[in-house]
């Protein structure tokens, strides 16, 4: 009786009610206030940031930033979440959508304690053109940890910021990163200089003159001088080109080099003389350089000033000095290098040969693809595949009748170029021998290239033979797969490409 | 019992019934109205077409769960939240294509959704689907998937080559697949067999794979044939033929029956080739 009394007061005391009332309302509230698709799917996706399964946080990553705007304020939110890997993730994402209301939460950010999060943040901030942040970016310089350090140079050389200029400086001057020993133990300066390779890349992107001394004193660097050079050469300026007269004749070959590699950047026309000079110097690298530098100068007057001397390079004791001097005649498509470079087919140095083909590709000029046509003869398959392919890639229409003929080649690597390049320069000539040749052809590599070079050139024999092949039960899946998907195109009076089999 | 006890009850049993059945007899009204597969292959991606119903006259979001979408070649069957993916998308075996389930808007009447399969190995598989919102199950069927087994076939072929006082026989061979399913390690042996003198005079195995309905070449090497058989009329040519493998040199009487046999499970096939062929002649 007493339980039952006590019983009786439960249920009607006024605070149980009020509380299964409340319980009621939760219940009738949940269902109605259910949240809208999008929502929900950015709030499961930003909760699968830090799931342990790195393919759900990467894909879960990928998909908040395919949301894009609609992300931006439960991503923010994200930047204070207790779970590092997904502050982290919310960093790098809120920079790829590039909304710059992220940027003051992301700033506070470079102040995490995790370095993955301020690593990201930094970048972030970089990508979204943040000029608000590069006073904290630049105090970032000094953090701890090298991958931050790392990112926040880069940022710093994304919104190229003079006021960045003089702390990257300091950074090249620091020997405080770590230094990485290789297997053989000999010292090998991996993580140093990666962060000033960094830096000086930064420099560049800046390319701010007050960076021009520091710089050009790394020339005589061998593991960041090649960078120096080239951020030097975005510089540019009449300060730059004075300074480096005087480099040239240092007695350091690794200054030479790279000061000819920063004329090679800069691409004043002034250089010419300069860089003919340096064919001559006594170390191979710093001709090698000049040889490569004087290709990039196009103009006539250029020109009349760089193809002797460039010719007369062919016949350098070092064959790297040769084969630079090589490229850049075809760059300038010296007509007088031609039968030079012709017969440098049959040079016995691989890179010399396949320099020279690849240079006569590149003239406009028909004998220069006579040359190439007439070394098609090459008992080196593996030159006559080049030459090949280089004629495609010229787009050579003279060479449709001896590419025909290497249909029968006895290499399938050279038998398969030579459908490909069939394909290629589109003559339907060609669809007679490749039909002929796809009743004996074995290789299935060979087979896939003839059926595709079909497709491409089209027609109603090509057709024919597509029809055949594609219900063959005995050929290959993929040659069969090919040849449907051509006729599906070509039925569909739809033009067939290369891509249209991938 | 008190009588206001018992009013209580009742109220509060009452309101609990009442936004209990509100909150969920809230459910969509989606059936599964149609499953269908075409026909693929071990080792290929499959597609479950599915026809979805909403009988409401809003759209709904549902989420789909399918089991044994994937089964690998241990018998492991994978979960399906994070292996559906939309029609869009290309290879299911490519990790960066797989996602996270998705939501799916259900329009009224018909939707078709579509959803990736695979299996490794041929045999049956009940594939389960179930449509579900806010974790109730609005409706589920099964689909019976069958994976057929591969159908295997042997050719060959060769082709003459005169060399000096030699003939070259050069042998192609081609393991062909008829069926959808791919055959992974399909054991394949060379008998070569002296017919002149009764006696077996060469043997290889090796291992090949062919997927569906596409053929292999029997070989070691690209662009060189299975097995080379000389006949020498005079002097061998002392020619190793590398990297060809399979090399029988022989005299002029010679005839040679090769025969090339594949075993895949309890799948045998065979083919057969006389050397020089009955017609030929010098």
């Amino acid at each position: 009786m007493k339980h039952m009394i006590k019983r009786d007061e439960l249920f009607s005391c006024k605070s149980t009610k009020f509380l299964l009332l409340m319980f009621l309302l939760f219940g009738i509230c949940a269902g109605c206030l259910e949240k809208g698709p999008v929502e929900t799917q950015v709030n499961t996706l930003v909760q699968g940031l830090g799931d342990e399964d790195e393919r759900v946080s990467s894909v879960s990553a990928n998909e908040l930033c395919e949301i894009g705007e609609p992300a931006v304020d439960p991503l923010i939110k994200a930047l204070k979440d207790d779970n590092p890997q997904v502050r982290s993730l919310a960093a790098q994402d809120l920079g790829i959508i590039g909304n710059k209301k992220a940027i003051n939460s992301l700033i506070e950010s470079l102040k995490d304690p995790v370095p993955e999060v301020r690593m990201n943040a930094s970048f972030s901030l970089g990508e979204l053109q943040a000029t608000e942040a590069v006073e904290p970016l630049i105090e970032l310089l000094n953090d701890e940890n090298e991958q931050v350090v790392s990112y926040t140079i880069t940022a710093l050389g994304i919104l190229k910021d003079p006021r960045a200029t003089e702390p990257l400086c300091e950074v090249i001057k620091r020997d405080d990163f770590s230094v990485i020993p290789d297997s053989d133990s000999t010292v090998h300066y991996e993580g140093s200089s990666s962060i000033h390779n960094e830096a000086v890349f930064a420099l560049g992107e800046i390319g701010d003159p007050r960076a021009v001394d520091t710089l050009l004193d790394l020339l005589d660097d061998k593991e960041i001088g090649s960078s120096a050079a080239s951020s030097l050469g975005r510089i540019k300026g009449e300060y730059v080109f004075g300074k480096l007269i005087k480099l040239l004749d240092s007695k350091n070959p690794t200054i030479r080099t790279n000061a000819v590699a920063v004329y090679e950047h800069i691409q004043d026309p002034a250089a010419v003389p300069i860089l003919v000079r340096m064919l001559n110097d006594q170390v191979p690298e710093v001709r090698i350089g000049a040889a490569y530098a004087l290709g990039h100068f196009n103009e006539s007057e250029e020109i009349a000033q760089t193809e002797q001397p460039l010719i007369n390079a062919l016949g350098d004791s070092k064959v790297e000095v040769q084969a630079a001097a090589v490229s850049s005649l075809g760059n300038i498509e010296s007509k007088k290098a031609i039968p030079l470079l012709a017969e440098l087919i049959q040079s016995k140095n691989s890179n010399l040969c396949e320099t020279a083909i690849y240079s006569l590709a590149r003239y406009k000029d028909s004998e220069a693809a006579d040359a190439l046509i007439a070394a098609l003869g090459n008992e080196n398959w593996h030159i006559r595949m080049q030459i090949v392919y280089s004629l495609m890639e010229a787009g050579n229409t003279q060479a449709v009748d001896p590419l025909i003929s290497l249909l029968g080649d006895e290499n399938y690597e050279v038998r398969k170029g030579a459908a490909t390049a069939l394909g290629s320069l589109g003559d339907r000539k060609a669809v007679e021998p490749i039909i002929k040749a796809l009743e004996t052809e074995r290789e299935s590599d060979v087979r896939i290239s003839e059926v595709q070079a079909l497709g491409i050139l089209g027609g109603p024999e090509a057709i024919k033979c597509l029809s055949r092949v594609s219900t063959d039960k005995d050929e290959y899946g993929y040659v069969r797969n090919s040849a449907e998907k051509a006729l599906v195109i070509l039925k569909g009076g739809g033009t067939v490409n290369a891509s249209s089999f991938y | 019992m008190k009588k206001s006890a018992l009013i209580s009850i009742s109220v509060v049993l009452l309101v609990l019934i009442l936004g209990g059945s509100w909150y969920y007899g809230n459910g969509a009204d989606v059936k599964i109205v149609d499953m269908h597969a075409s026909p693929f292959g071990a080792g290929d991606p499959g597609k479950l077409n599915i026809t979805l119903q909403n009988n409401g006259l809003k759209p709904v979001d549902v989420w789909l769960e399918v089991e044994n979408a994937f089964v690998d070649e241990n018998g492991v069957s994978y979960s399906t939240p994070r292996l559906i993916i939309s029609d869009n998308s290309t290879n299911p075996w490519d990790e960066g294509t797989v996602s996270l389930q998705r939501p799916i808007k259900l329009v009224h009447g018909n939707n078709s959704v579509s959803v990736w399969l695979g299996y490794k190995i041929p045999g049956e598989y009940p594939v389960k689907v179930r449509v579900v919102q806010n974790g109730r199950i609005l409706d589920e069927d099964t689909y019976l998937v069958n994976i057929p087994l591969p159908e295997l076939h042997l050719k060959l072929e060769s082709e003459l080559e005169r060399r000096n006082t030699s003939d070259v026989y050069k042998v192609y061979g081609y393991l062909i697949n008829y069926g959808l399913s791919s055959a992974d390690k399909v054991s394949t042996n060379l008998t070569v067999t002296n017919e002149r003198t009764g006696k077996i005079v060469f043997t290889s195995s090796e291992f090949y794979s062919v997927g569906g309905q596409d053929k292999s070449a029997l070989r070691a090497w690209p662009g060189y044939p299975y097995a080379i058989v000389e006949i020498a009329h005079g002097k061998p040519s002392g020619d190793s033929y590398k990297p060809i493998p399979n090399v029988i040199v022989g005299q002029n009487e010679d005839r040679f029956l090769l025969n090339v046999t594949s075993r895949w499970q309890d799948q045998v096939t065979s083919a057969e080739l006389h050397i020089p062929a009955q017609e030929e002649g010098r």
